[in-house]
């Protein structure tokens, strides 16, 4: 045993190490550097890992072979995910990931927890991994990452990763909230209590649906906070005209899903979006969306998962998780005179507006601009003043 | 975040379990069988910080969880460890440790066991609580890796 557990760790030093060789080797953009870092400092601790496994074996005691084992597999599995999983940005590299990359630099850089994690994105649906233990990847479609109208959705998926470092306070305001889910389903009488039946497990699985739900509820108000006016247009958008699923679930499929329907967060967003003085603009997107689900036939309906009970509540959990985080605020960067990517989107979505036909060739040009700023150190600063 | 990179999330916090549970069974093998080494020791106390903090959280879920079907405010994954330890101390069909037995409370008074029966009880608890967490990791990793 002890013989076969060396082999495999002195053959995960040497992988661990050829991933060290092969990030030191790739070009990618400047602002990728901290990922790089971070991602490289992975590499080295898995090779000093299974070096530790190598040093506890010396020792040759069989009672720590299981415990070495585990780690020598740990190790494994560590070593497959960084490498198929972490290295892709840096590997994947372009020249143009330069903008991406500024906008999430922006967005990093407006929260003091956020300002030194690093952060790349890839290849993929508008998605975050986030974890605190390593660095957070976004991902994007590939032909939106030369793109500013969804550049919006990042708000979101960074709205993630503020929960995750507020983690212990959300947890507590979401755990709140689901106490007014769980009393609202509870049976009403006492003889229908504890029959442990269908009721009981519906109970318990809404309960924690509620739990990523809520989540994405916040999310989307940080969407809307950080963003404004864009977030929702961005959301609205891209959502739409998606599929069926965004209107209407069966109950079953409600309760698997970590995101409620989006038709309810575009209601709650909308009901937001008036509280910020957008009402004109949440008419129109309530509007559509309405008109599309008597396109596809659709009756709004959620199965019992919701209850316009839950409003005022949500309403406030919303509030509070939002005070909690803190994030920068469409509002608190208007008066300013730094630009930022949020001035920008906005400017893309009034332009996309304005004319469609026009909108590509002025996007072409203001990500031209972007990418020439970036040298300069200010990205945002002609480009936002110009929209 | 797709299902995949939720799996890789849940991996990597399982990990970070196994991983103090691992670092401390060795530290207390070596400590049994009179083998110094300092690296050890000191991996040991940050094993057990961590685990102190680990098995209070998953009792405080334990006891919501006898009040209600579920703990609110609780994420999934740690839903599911105690829907798992809750089954583990069903079955009576082996001796089970104190950890399984009485609980993770009483289980996080052997973290500092100094008296040789102590350290062979904290073991089996460990070994139980790595079983544990192993079957609940396998599910993750199985998704995210087993690709051949």
């Amino acid at each position: 045993m002890r013989r076969m557990l060396e082999d495999s760790n002195l053959d995960l030093v040497r992988q661990s190490r050829l991933l060290i060789d092969l990030i030191d080797q790739a070009l990618s953009a400047p602002l990728l550097a901290p990922y790089r870092q971070r991602v490289r400092d992975l590499c080295a601790q898995m090779a000093a890992d299974a070096q530790r496994n190598l040093d506890d074996l010396k020792h040759d005691l069989p009672s720590t072979f299981e415990a070495i084992l585990s780690n020598t597999q740990a190790v494994a599995s560590y070593l497959d995910i960084v490498g198929s999983r972490f290295t892709g940005p840096i590997l994947r590299g372009r020249v143009d990931d330069d903008v991406m990359l500024a906008v999430l630099q922006w967005l990093h850089s407006t929260h003091a927890m956020t300002k030194s994690h690093p952060f790349a994105f890839g290849d993929g649906g508008f998605s975050v991994y986030h974890d605190l233990k390593f660095p957070t990847i976004y991902f994007l479609p590939a032909s939106r990452q030369l793109t500013l109208l969804y550049v919006p959705l990042f708000f979101h998926e960074y709205g993630h990763v503020l929960y995750r470092f507020h983690k212990p306070e959300m947890d507590d305001l979401v755990k709140e909230f689901q106490q007014v889910v769980s009393a609202h389903a509870a049976p009403a009488t006492i003889r229908e209590r504890g029959t442990g039946g269908q009721d009981d497990d519906f109970r318990a699985k809404l309960v924690l649906a509620w739990y990523p739900w809520a989540q994405e509820f916040f999310c989307d108000a940080i969407g809307l906070t950080i963003g404004g006016a864009a977030y929702l247009q961005a959301f609205s958008h891209y959502l739409r005209l998606r599929s069926k699923e965004q209107y209407y679930r069966p109950r079953k499929a409600q309760l698997e899903s970590r995101h409620p329907v989006t038709l309810l967060r575009v209601r709650m967003l909308a009901d937001r979006a008036r509280k910020l003085g957008l009402t004109s603009l949440a008419d129109s997107v309530e509007s559509a969306w309405i008109s599309c689900a008597k396109l596809m036939r659709i009756t709004e309906d959620y199965e019992g998962t919701w209850s316009d009970d839950f409003l005022v509540p949500l309403r406030k959990t919303l509030d509070d998780m939002i005070e909690e985080a803190n994030p920068v605020t469409s509002e608190m960067l208007r008066p300013t005179v730094a630009a930022s990517p949020v001035h920008l989107c906005n400017a893309a979505w009034e332009e996309f507006e304005r004319s469609q036909a026009n909108y590509a060739a002025w996007e072409t040009q203001m990500v031209g601009q972007i990418r020439r700023n970036i040298a300069s150190g200010d990205p945002w600063v002609t480009a936002a003043t110009s929209g | 975040m797709s299902s995949e990179w939720l799996d890789i999330q849940n991996f990597v916090s399982d990990q970070e379990a196994l991983r103090a549970i691992n670092d401390l069974t060795i530290a207390t093998h070596l400590s049994m069988a009179q083998v110094p080494d300092d690296d050890r020791v000191n991996k040991a106390e940050q094993a057990r910080k961590y685990l102190r903090r680990f098995l209070s959280e998953l009792d405080h879920v334990l006891q919501a969880r006898r009040d209600e079907a579920v703990a609110p405010g609780v994420d999934p994954r740690m839903q599911e460890l105690a829907e798992s330890f809750e089954l583990a101390r069903r079955d009576t069909s082996h001796e089970r440790s104190i950890l399984l037995k009485t609980g993770p409370a009483d289980a996080m008074n052997l973290l500092d066991a100094s008296d040789p029966p102590a350290k062979r009880e904290l073991l089996r608890s460990m070994d139980e609580l790595r079983e544990l967490i192993t079957q609940h990791q396998q599910a993750n990793t199985s998704a995210i890796l087993e690709d051949f």
